[in-house]
């Protein structure tokens, strides 16, 4: 505290003027001395004496010495200094290359000379930070451009493609309907390959033209209800649930930042995956979430034949397959989609290798700013009754997380059968 | 059902430089016994030509549907579409944009210059043939046209 009160003080009060109140008050002090000791002089012998002239030489040499002390010390300190101080504004004023020059005594040169390093040190600095953002600048628009042209080279691809892909297989099938009859079984089976590998081309190009789309939507992640989406792709899925026999258990699901489209993509490729891959049983879903602030942390677990944990990465690869084709039908795009969308909400997605039940993925999504708890949003100083951020919880996220026929996350005690 | 199929034959306008499509259409209309003439022509020039009755075409009778392609060369399907619908003598034939793209842009530009069907071609032959004979069903047997 004293600290600081001194600091304020030297604030108030510059050197010079503190100097010139020294001076000044010596130079009072020595009158005071001259006059009190004349009147003490006087009083005693009640004539001058050789002693009184002594006396007053010696006042009046000391009056002199004060007097060109105070001067001396103005020129040869408080000068410089000030000088120094008015460079060193207009270097801090932002004129970085303006020289620092004073003369003056041997501190104030080499203050001067320290300021002028510090001040080299800063341009250098500068000019290397500089440096760094022109390149990163020049960095993020190449790598604009070549998003720019990939996208672009992807969609102009997949329409011109599917022309003559559209050409192979529509004549392979004339000839067949046509010939048919006239040719054999083998022709009718080279026919046949033509119009798969044709129509599987197709398929390929249709989830890159999905693969590139994303992102190149003009529209902002708005508030979306991930219950709707996952209620969208069921509908849309509503055939192979029906053959396979599948049940999908989940509780309420939140309202997410993301875009409804791309949003029931991502359910209806994890739920295609859960309905594929069936080890023969009938396929059983169950969705769950929870806060994992500021997002939503979903976990989807199926009874599916599950994915080596050796795979957990590749999978989520463009085009990687782990099943031949004969076994199981797809593009191998599914996932990849689905990591690229998420990845552009700005969440993440990836495979719980602790499940071995069946194959498990945990994904988050953007929590809406309104969902946060206040502890996100105030910090942990703002008080708030406890049973109060229960009960919130309780209305936002009734996921069944607590039930015990429910999977738990990974650390829990997990009592799944 | 009111039935307004005319039991004369229609002469119906492909635009189209895919001779694929030209020969597919052909299928399509061989294959359901369609009755109308399948006229097909490459580029916008010559449809307009076609359609005005100039040019080699001088005696092009007047189609009563007409099938256009969006990618055409030269002058782009839209442009040819612009024009038709600009023209009063040949704003009334429906015309229906028949094409590979599915780009929502073209789908939007067809019909903001008042195409009356916007159909993306089939990958699948049978599903291609199918989209000819339903729009050949609803624009030459179902519907009334302007005489």
């Amino acid at each position: 505290m004293t600290g600081t009160k001194r600091a304020d003080a030297a604030r108030r009060w510059p050197l010079s003027q503190v100097v010139g109140v020294a001076v000044l008050a010596l130079l009072l002090f020595s009158v005071a001395v001259v006059v009190i000791g004349e009147i003490a002089l006087v009083s005693a012998h009640g004539t001058r004496t050789a002693l009184d002239t002594v006396f007053i030489v010696l006042a009046i040499g000391l009056l002199l010495t004060v007097v060109l002390l105070g001067l001396g010390l103005r020129a040869t300190v408080i000068r410089p200094l000030r000088r120094l101080a008015g460079q060193v504004r207009q270097v801090a004023d932002g004129d970085l290359f303006r020289e620092v020059t004073v003369r003056g005594p041997r501190e104030v040169t080499s203050l001067a000379a320290d300021v002028n390093t510090m001040r080299e040190r800063i341009l250098h600095e500068l000019a290397a930070s500089q440096g760094a953002n022109a390149v990163l600048r020049a960095q993020a628009e190449e790598l604009q451009r070549s998003n720019a042209e990939l996208e672009q080279f992807a969609y102009v691809a997949s329409h011109d493609l599917q022309e003559p892909l559209r050409k192979v297989a529509s004549f392979s099938q004339l000839l067949q309907r046509r010939y048919a009859g006239q040719l054999d079984a083998r022709a009718d089976q080279y026919i046949e390959y033509a119009v798969d590998g044709a129509k599987r081309m197709q398929a390929l190009i249709n989830d890159l033209l999905a693969y590139s789309r994303v992102g190149r939507s003009a529209r902002e992640p708005a508030l979306v209800s991930s219950d709707a989406a996952l209620t969208q792709a069921r509908a849309n899925l509503a055939e192979q649930i029906e053959e396979t026999g599948a049940t999908v258990e989940t509780g309420h699901l939140p309202l997410v930042l993301a875009e409804l489209p791309l949003l029931i993509a991502v359910f209806q490729n994890l739920l295609s995956n859960s309905l594929k891959f069936t080890g023969g049983k009938p396929p059983r879903v169950v969705i769950t979430v929870r806060r994992d602030e500021p997002f939503w942390l979903f976990s989807f677990s199926d009874n599916s034949i599950g994915i080596d944990p050796e795979y957990a990465e590749r999978i989520f690869v463009l085009f990687q397959r782990l099943n031949e084709r004969s076994a199981f039908a797809g593009t191998g795009i599914g996932l990849a989609l689905t990591r690229k969308i998420i990845e552009y909400f700005g969440g993440r997605i990836w495979l719980d290798t602790t499940w071995t039940e069946g194959a498990r993925f945990l994904f988050t999504l953007p929590m809406p700013e309104e969902t946060l708890t206040p502890d996100a949003i105030q910090g942990p100083d703002s008080a708030r009754a406890p049973q109060d951020r229960q009960a919130a919880r309780l209305i936002e996220a009734p996921a069944p997380l607590d039930q015990p026929d429910h999977p738990q996350y990974p650390g829990d005690e997990d009592t799944n059968g | 059902m009111a039935d307004c199929a005319d039991p004369k034959v229609i002469d119906v306008l492909m635009v189209d430089d895919d001779d694929g499509d030209a020969l597919m259409t052909r299928e399509a209309f061989e294959y359901y016994k369609i009755r109308n003439r399948l006229h097909v022509v490459s580029d916008g020039e010559q449809a307009l030509q076609f359609l005005r009755r100039t040019g080699p075409f001088a005696d092009a009778p007047r189609p009563g549907l007409i099938l256009l392609d969006v990618n055409l060369p030269r002058r782009s399907g839209l442009e040819v579409l612009a024009e038709l619908k600009q023209d009063p003598e040949l704003l009334v034939i429906p015309v229906v944009m028949l094409t590979t793209s599915r780009a929502e842009e073209d789908i939007v530009r067809s019909y903001s210059l008042h195409a009356n069907a916007f159909v993306s071609k089939p990958v699948d032959f049978e599903h291609f043939i199918e989209a000819i004979r339903q729009i050949d069903n609803f624009f030459l047997t179902l519907v009334c046209l302007p005489g």
